[in-house]
């Protein structure tokens, strides 16, 4: 299972840093993105736009080298199922939006879709199953004890 | 429940310092984004003002007879549900259907156009062609055909 986590961390810890770049580079673009999506509040949509994605990036990054693994994949889990909501909504709705997902670039990607929603369904679950499983193999917490808190047995 | 509780709270703690990174940006970029987002009031085609408006103002003129809705979406989306009495000139084929459309506009009339959110640009172009053809009064519902239905608004939908 541990080889299972190290690989779901890998991937969720990936896809949040990538997804995060355009975001942070462009965020005017991405305040755009928000708002085609009629969920926040018009007025939300910049504060939202700067910052979300640091937490994505932070996240992603904190996944990735296994620093406060299952804290960083509790957040990029409570992200995946919001994405998940608005993508799913925009979908009933009828909706015709690019997913802004990865960038607006995201006419590569696309306008949303029934593949979009199986793609973060997927996501989703890969991301719980660090939440749930996670025991802090493979990460800088374990290879510098200095920098463990003292964590409370998962279940207690 | 304490382990998740723990968890949760160093989870906001994340949350909240890579909110403050992302804003702090913000304050130091030369060009920072304002934090309340405020939509443009107008915007300008070939010299000619046409107001951006809410469905909230829109639905204030929806009662007034010299004000026609045009629906520039798809000819698919029209017909799933549009502003009632809503005209039909989809941007894609503005040039063709704009001879079914011509003998209802007149020159007092308000032109209030519409696509389905708002930032899609179907309401723009038509504006702009509009404007070409030497329309005067015109207003681009920003928020689109969504906001006006989810509001409660006058719609004529297919029934069933």
């Amino acid at each position: 299972m541990r080889y299972f986590v190290l690989i779901a961390r890998l991937i969720i810890g990936s896809l949040f840093v990538y997804a995060s770049i355009y975001k942070i580079i462009d965020p005017a673009d991405f305040s755009n993105a928000i708002r085609n999506y009629l969920i926040l509040p018009l007025e939300w949509s910049n504060i939202a736009a700067l910052t979300l994605p640091w937490i994505e990036f932070v996240a992603g990054v904190f996944l990735i080298l296994g620093v406060q693994t299952r804290p960083a994949a509790l957040l990029t889990t409570g992200m995946l199922a919001v994405f998940l909501y608005a993508i799913v909504y925009a979908y009933a709705t009828g909706l015709d939006i690019d997913c802004g997902c990865f960038g607006s670039a995201a006419d590569a990607e696309g306008r949303v879709g029934i593949l979009h929603i199986l793609r973060d369904s997927g996501f989703f679950l890969v991301s719980l199953v660090i939440v749930l499983f996670d025991r802090g193999h493979f990460s800088i917490e374990q290879a510098v004890p200095s920098l463990r808190q003292r964590e409370v047995s998962p279940g207690a | 429940m304490r382990a998740f509780v723990s968890m949760s709270i160093r989870a906001f703690i994340i949350l909240a310092v890579s909110s403050g990174i992302g804003m702090g940006l913000n304050l130091a970029s030369s060009k920072p984004l304002p934090w309340v987002y405020q939509p443009p009031k107008e915007l300008t085609l070939e010299g000619t003002t046409v107001a951006l408006i809410d469905e909230k103002e829109a639905r204030k003129r929806f009662d007034d007879p010299d004000t026609l809705f045009v629906d520039t979406r798809t000819r698919e989306e029209y017909s799933e549900g549009h502003v009632k009495r809503a005209l039909f000139l989809p941007a894609y084929e503005k040039e063709e259907q704009f001879l079914t459309v011509e003998p209802l506009l007149t020159e007092d009339s308000l032109l209030i156009l519409y696509c389905h959110g708002p930032e899609c640009e179907m309401a723009e172009q038509v504006a702009g062609f509009l404007v070409q053809l030497g329309y005067k009064k015109l207003a681009i519902m920003s928020a689109g055909y969504e906001a006006w239905r989810r509001a409660g608004y006058p719609v004529e939908e297919p029934r069933g």
